[in-house]
């Protein structure tokens, strides 16, 4: 029997369909699969990087925090204000001023 | 046959002249943008990142962003507006063509830093006792103080202002100074040494610790904000270096390791009581985790829950060293 090309093209349709289904199927579950599979020291890299990433983000915020009360006593050591004597003492003792570089 | 094509011609020659049009009708947008940024944005720009140079001040990193993304009109307007506020046209072109005057670049040294401020209100609220709506809205005012003064008395009396504000953000007789940032910073690389030992192997491991040593010697060097500045530079570079060894992972990810560290931790720590040997209270702590560490947890819960994981483990890395 001959078959005609509609017949041909929905056939290929029909593979292609059916293998992407597969491929879906089996990537989802896949990696469901490596996930509960996780060895302890996969779990321990993966948690050590979270602890340790949170730990630099803090880091980084002390410094900010640091770095703009430093530019803020500059600023008012340069503008001839007063200032306290616990604040000009600080203040003299910061040899420059800088503003936060980028976040990580 | 012939009517069906040109039927098809007429129509693909409409449609190219409907695209056409809609594209000049997009282009006096963008070219206003294109306009503005290159005889009016850019250079503002850079005439006030050179006067802060100058004046030997920091030049925000925000600001360096904003002039590199002049190349792409819709990012260039996005970020000097979410930095400067409404207004920022103006503001930048009015302060670009006073530098000059010296007190004038001063003024404009503080509004830069008072920008700064309130972009970074988020961050410095995690250490300040003043919460971050409260550090932008001083920003705010301060800015808006800073626009119009005219006389000696108004600028007494911005500085004033200023130097209030300064004191309940940096509040003189709390929040961490040099030094203990310092110490902060020894005790991070510190663990650092054994997060390489974990996430990284081989020549690429020794690499990194040689860098780690070289950035503990740098700290002691530092003694003002300038050194601070720099050193944040080259420990960005190390950490982004270190994290490129991370493994990415979610939320969900995280909580069932920690579920499984709990468990052993627990299971450790009753097995030394079973032995006798007292655990400090930190097998009755593991428990209280351990519990919580099953449930489904809000975004808000899973921070607590992950600081008092942190917490434990740091308190009890400090009673065994060895453990």
């Amino acid at each position: 029997m001959k078959k005609s090309p509609l017949m041909i093209g929905l056939g290929i349709l029909l593979l292609v369909g059916v293998t992407a289904t597969a491929l879906f199927f089996s990537g989802i579950f896949g990696k469901n699969d490596t996930e509960t599979a996780l060895t302890p020291q996969a779990q321990t890299e993966r948690l050590t990087s979270f602890f340790l990433l949170r730990k630099i983000k803090r880091l980084r915020d002390r410094a900010v925090y640091i770095q703009h009360r430093e530019e803020g006593r500059k600023l008012l050591e340069l503008s001839g204000i007063p200032l306290t004597p616990a604040n000009s003492a600080e203040s003299s003792s910061s040899s420059g001023s800088a503003l936060p570089t980028s976040s990580l | 046959m012939r009517i069906r094509l040109g039927s098809l011609l007429v129509l693909c020659l409409f449609c190219g002249f409907l695209s056409q049009n809609a594209e000049a009708q997009s282009i006096p947008a963008d070219q206003t943008k294109i306009l503005f940024i290159e005889n009016v944005g850019l250079p503002s720009v850079r005439s006030i990142i050179r006067s802060l140079e100058t004046q030997n001040a920091p030049v925000p990193s925000e600001l360096t962003a904003i002039a590199e993304s002049a190349g792409d009109p819709d990012a260039f307007y996005a970020l000097a507006s979410s930095y400067f506020g409404t207004g920022w046209q103006e503001r930048i072109s009015r302060d670009a063509s006073s530098l000059m005057d010296p007190e004038a670049a001063a003024m404009v040294r503080v509004r830069i830093y008072l920008a700064s401020l309130g972009s970074n209100a988020e961050r410095i609220a995690r250490t300040s006792t003043v919460d971050a709506n409260e550090i932008r809205k001083s920003a705010q005012n301060l800015m808006r103080q800073s626009q119009y003064i005219r006389s000696d008395d108004e600028r007494k009396e911005f500085y004033a202002a200023f130097a209030n504000a300064q004191e309940k953000i940096f509040p003189e007789e709390s929040g961490p100074d040099l030094s203990d940032f310092r110490m902060e910073v020894t005790a991070l690389l510190q663990e650092i040494v054994d997060a390489i030992d974990i996430l990284v192997d081989g020549m690429n491991g020794t690499s990194l610790k040689k860098d780690q040593s070289a950035l503990e010697q740098q700290l002691a060097i530092i003694t003002g904000n300038q050194e601070l500045t720099a050193w944040l530079a080259r420990f960005d570079t190390f950490a982004g270096k270190l994290l490129s060894y991370a493994t990415a992972a979610n939320t969900s990810m995280i909580l069932a390791d920690a579920h499984s560290l709990l468990v052993q931790l627990h299971t450790y720590l009753t097995q030394l009581e079973g032995q006798g040997i007292d655990s400090q209270g930190f097998m009755e702590e593991s428990a209280a985790l351990l519990t919580t560490s099953a449930e489904k947890l809000s975004p808000a819960s899973f921070e607590t829950f992950i600081t008092g994981l942190e917490d434990l483990l740091t308190r009890i890395s400090q009673q065994f060293p060895s453990s």
